[in-house]
């Protein structure tokens, strides 16, 4: 990383620190969020089927705990990922006249979200752990990582294609519609079916899942759909910003 | 009050003018009622609520309208604060400006109000439609008065956001049929329109008492919109 990348990146985390209003949301929400859907929840009986293809019987609450955790990353990060991006398609044009290179003034971006999307993660588990404890971390922690990153970059494209307000009406919904009912086992038996599978949210909510319920791991299929997905909104996001800012 | 509706217009017009804007004002809750009509009785359920069947899309349609009205509000303020206070000092003043302003987003909420509820009597039926309808522009409006407010506070669009989303979580998960009951759950804004929703789904009336709380709600958020929006067109100097 170039002095002049870390001098943008060490702005766009100092920009981000000026909103002190900001970092108390990102705390609040989740922690609410979460905590008060624990809380509420009835510990009602609920059989669900694991990735491996296996029944589990577990409860409302405990399947609620876990299942908040990527609803509220994919929202946040949502609309972190669109504001942060529509701010970089606003202003750092300016850089690249400067000088800097498209890659130069993307990538400063890019570490401020993945920064927010990690610090909403760290908050969303410690707040869940209070209440729900899942069989095996590591699968459970990607998963969410994954559905965090996956909707940060859903968000920036949402940003650079519709626009902010727009974007913001549909960060506002989808990552509810996608997390929070389709892929939410709490409304259906068995597998997500159907149009559900097609979903961004498909792949990170079946390794959490797993995660969540089984000592093992067999949600590599997921995992790699996951990934797939990843890649695919990565690749988008880094070709319209270079596209937006005048690279070719 | 020519120069309020010409004004009136061009905002809706502004805001209308991207079509991916207007599709989302659309799809968006049409798609959150259809896809939520399934299942919010058994969340309700889940939550050791009593809200079931018909009830439960009802609400649904209720917090889509409630959802975007808030967003709508929001960026309404945040994003016309300089260019008002120039309509306002070249001549229109800032009442008409906020009137205008308050106009075109009550015509985006009763937009909103419509498709939603289109969605809940075609996806699944309204057994109480005037009533409903009613309901869901009631939390339209509330909303719309509370993303004002936000916005007239906060202008960086991130935390704005969130903070409508903070307001609008509380108030559904407090509100009648999910967890809420007594004590300050009576006090958040859509409390009584809920109420009032949720009876409409079941076929039933509800209470005069119940009506007058929601138009004292629904005006009350109105007005603090327009104060809101009156308050960032004024000239800083006045």
């Amino acid at each position: 990383m170039t002095g002049r990348v870390l001098t943008a990146t060490r702005m766009g985390f100092r920009e981000q620190l000026r909103r002190p209003l900001l970092i108390v949301l990102l705390v609040a929400v989740p922690f609410l969020f979460i905590s008060w859907s624990i809380a509420i929840t009835e510990p009602t009986p609920r059989m669900i089927e694991l990735p491996g293809g296996e029944p589990f019987l577990t409860t409302m609450k405990e399947l609620h705990g876990a299942i908040m955790v990527p609803i509220t990353l994919g929202f946040l990060a949502g609309l972190i990922g669109l504001f942060t991006i529509r701010s970089a398609i606003e202003s750092d044009r300016r850089l690249v006249l400067a000088g800097f290179s498209p890659g130069e003034a993307i990538a400063p971006r890019l570490v401020v979200v993945l920064a927010a999307t990690l610090i909403v993660l760290a908050v969303s588990l410690a707040v869940m752990a209070i209440d729900f404890t899942p069989a095996s971390w590591p699968p459970f922690v990607l998963g969410n990582l994954l559905a965090g990153l996956t909707y940060a970059a859903i968000g920036a494209l949402a940003g650079a294609l519709v626009g902010r307000l727009g974007g913001a009406y549909l960060m506002f919904f989808l990552p509810m519609l996608d997390i929070g009912v389709a892929q939410n086992p709490m409304f259906f038996e068995g597998a997500p079916q159907g149009w559900a599978s097609v979903l961004p949210g498909y792949g990170p909510t079946r390794v959490l899942v797993d995660g969540a319920f089984s000592q093992g791991f067999d949600a590599l299929g997921p995992l790699l759909v996951a990934l797939a997905w990843l890649l695919g909104l990565s690749v988008a996001v880094l070709v319209l910003l270079r596209r937006s800012l005048g690279g070719r | 009050m020519t120069a309020i509706a010409i004004s009136g217009a061009e905002f809706l017009r502004e805001h209308l003018r991207a079509r991916m804007t207007l599709a989302m004002l659309v799809v968006l809750p049409a798609l959150f009622v259809l896809v939520s009509a399934s299942v919010l009785g058994e969340f309700a359920k889940a939550l050791g609520g009593s809200v079931a069947g018909d009830s439960a899309s009802a609400l649904g349609a209720g917090w889509a309208a409630a959802f975007l009205a808030g967003a709508l509000g929001f960026f309404q303020v945040s994003s016309s604060r300089g260019a008002d206070r120039r309509l306002a000092l070249a001549g229109m003043g800032a009442v008409r400006v906020a009137v205008a302003r308050i106009s075109a987003s009550v015509t985006l909420g009763l937009l909103i109000s419509l498709v939603a509820f289109a969605t809940l009597l075609l996806a699944a039926g309204v057994a109480h439609p005037p009533h409903a309808f009613a309901a869901i522009l009631a939390f339209a409006l509330i909303y719309i008065g509370i993303g004002t407010l936000v916005g007239s506070l906060i202008s960086d669009p991130l935390e704005g956001s969130l903070t409508v989303a903070f307001i609008f979580l509380i108030d559904a998960f407090s509100g009648p049929g999910m967890s809420g009951g007594d004590g300050i759950a009576q006090l958040m804004p859509t409390r009584k329109a809920a109420d009032v929703l949720i009876a409409a789904g079941a076929g039933q009336g509800s209470p005069t008492g119940d009506w007058i709380a929601v138009g004292l709600a629904a005006l009350g958020a109105l007005a603090l919109a327009t104060i809101a929006f009156w308050l960032s067109a004024r000239s800083r100097s006045s």
